[in-house]
């Protein structure tokens, strides 16, 4: 199990590492270049990214996100003010 | 049958379901404004996961996409699809969770509401509100704009864009008047699956119907080739593709009618889930949507400039039957009506809570339903005279909207992170930012390739620090009360 704060840090580089590869995609000015015999690569590399952020976006929901308890296990919320204050 | 009269019954089916759905809210629905506007904030994985997608999902997507790959190729893909499956995830968790803790401590119903408690100043709720409409309204006229495009296209003009137009407002209105956040989040898990559904049988039909998915970018490679690589547009030069990457994936956060939504969820387990299914939910949906454009380039040539808006109902009116035909027809509605009701219901609900209750606090509840319902009707009726109007493409509407939202991002990102940010830079950070927006897309073209919206948020960034350092932050007690102790 990794610490959250560890877990937080691993989450920057992997955001960081995945906004350099969306800011600065490998090109192929070719339009004979196919992946599968159909998929463009201008196509088929973006689709391999999603696979990268979906794997990143799991594990943000883990170790980086803590878990809290369900709203009827939580401390009743404080009292609204009266109407109309700021 | 005739096309037309498969058309048509399907349509009934999907906008009798919907009602049925809305109706069967409307019972369940408690009294007073939380249950109305938020559904008692129940919404478990499956409800919440639906109604944001199918909040997030408009005809930008279904209509607006193709037409722009029609012109622009695979790179479209890219440029919009891509960075949304990390972005709108990543902000879900760095600022629709902290706002749905700091939503629940304060009792707060709406974002502008939110932001008005944390920080101490009804002055933000206002500012925040009038953003939230000036952006609103031309992303709600994309959804009506576009499914008045998908009929009249389909039905060969038997039924007119204006007509079309005025129908799902007034479906729409009709269920969301009557059942609140209950009958919006129901009805859009059916409507979720109805245009997800659509695009992924569409999506290998339409190939199938092409020769098969080689086939089809083999014909777009004789026809077109230019499409099939991103090359040297100015919408894919460094500088525009990375603005544009910030812009869609901070946007979606700042959309008042998904924040609400995310303010309606039981709890973390049902975000965080949504968090997890987005990434494949965008890959489905967006795909198809892109090679509808692309393989409609070479199919159907020969459409100029906006009225390549056309190409998904031309595409599936070339390649599928009458009964997909309807059932794309009920895609496009479901999209546009999942979109459409949230967005009324939130704009409605802010009305009330951030201006009527303010202005009058001693107004009962039923009262301040009332106010919501009626500002709902007046908006509706400002959007129909614009898409009547039809000053620009679906692509551009949203631009103009995207944009805009995202000068509030420092703003609630600021709100929720950081304890000595003042309500004075709050505002700052609204103004300067949109004033710097508005003027950078008044040049021919912005500095250094960057799009205004780059412009604009770096300014928000700057006035919010400024105004903030120069300002006082709120008292301690009201600070703590929307974050918890320090």
């Amino acid at each position: 199990m990794i610490a959250p704060l560890v877990a937080r840090r691993l989450l920057s580089v992997a955001l960081l590492a995945l906004v350099v590869l969306h800011v600065a995609p490998p090109t192929v000015d070719d339009p004979a270049v196919l992946v599968l015999g159909w998929l463009p690569w201008d196509l088929a590399y973006p689709l391999l990214w999603m696979a990268a952020a979906a794997l990143v976006v799991l594990f943000m929901t883990g170790a980086p996100w803590p878990d809290e308890p369900p709203p009827e296990r939580q401390p009743p919320l404080p009292p609204a003010p009266p109407a109309g204050d700021p | 049958m005739s096309v037309g009269t498969t058309l048509l019954l399907v349509c009934l089916a999907y906008l009798v379901i919907v009602l049925a759905i809305g109706a069967a809210a409307y019972r369940r629905t408690g009294r007073g404004s939380e249950a109305y506007f938020l559904g008692g904030r129940t919404a478990r994985t499956l409800v919440l996961f639906m109604a944001l997608l199918g909040t997030n999902v408009t005809p930008f997507v279904l209509m607006g996409i193709p037409g722009l790959a029609y012109h622009h190729g695979v790179g479209v893909f890219g440029l919009n699809a891509a960075i949304v499956a990390l972005g709108i995830p990543w902000t879900f968790h760095a600022i629709g969770w902290p706002a749905w803790k700091a939503a629940r401590r304060v009792g707060a119903i709406t974002p502008a509401e939110l932001f008005a408690e944390r920080l101490g100043s009804p002055a933000v709720g206002v500012v925040l509100f009038i953003a939230f409409v000036v952006y609103t309204l031309p992303y709600l006229v994309t959804a009506v704009l576009g499914v008045g495009l998908a009929v009249s296209t389909l039905t060969h003009d038997a039924v007119s864009l204006p007509l079309a137009a005025a129908l799902i407002l007034v479906v729409t209105l009709g269920y969301t008047a009557l059942g609140g956040m209950k009958a919006t989040m129901w009805t859009n898990v059916f409507q979720g699956s109805v245009f997800m559904g659509f695009m992924v049988i569409a999506f290998f039909v339409i190939a199938d119907d092409l020769g098969g998915l080689a086939a089809a970018t083999e014909a777009v490679r004789a026809h077109a080739p230019q499409l099939l690589v991103k090359g040297e547009r100015p919408m894919f030069a460094p500088g525009a593709w990375a603005s544009w990457g910030l812009a869609i994936s901070f946007t979606v956060i700042a959309f008042p009618h998904m924040l609400v939504r995310i303010f309606a969820a039981r709890d973390v387990t049902a975000l965080k889930n949504t968090c997890r299914l987005y990434p494949i939910s965008l890959v489905l949906l967006w795909l198809p949507a892109v090679m509808f454009g692309v393989w409609g380039a070479a199919d159907l040539p020969g459409l100029v400039g906006r009225e390549s808006d056309r190409i998904f109902p031309l595409m599936v009116q070339a390649h599928l039957g009458p009964a997909l035909q309807g059932l794309a027809l009920a895609g496009v509605l479901a999209a546009v009506m999942s979109t459409l009701d949230a967005q009324l219901l939130t704009l409605g609900s802010m009305l009330s809570r951030d201006v009527v209750r303010r202005l009058a606090p001693a107004l009962p509840e039923r009262h301040e339903v009332a106010w919501g319902r009626a500002f709902v009707l007046a908006l509706a009726l400002v959007a129909y005279a614009i898409v009547l109007w039809r000053p620009a493409s679906i692509f551009g509407l949203a631009t103009f909207s995207f944009s805009g939202y995202v000068m509030l991002v420092p703003t609630m990102y600021g709100a929720l992170h950081w304890r000595r940010m003042s309500a004075g830079g709050a505002i700052a950070s609204i103004l300067v930012g949109n004033a710097v927006l508005l003027g950078t897309m008044s040049l021919p073209a912005p500095p250094l390739g960057l799009l205004p919206v780059a412009w604009g948020l770096l300014a928000a960034c700057g006035a919010l620090l400024v105004g903030s350092w120069l300002g006082r932050p709120p008292a301690p007690a009201v600070i703590e009360r929307a974050l918890g102790p320090g």
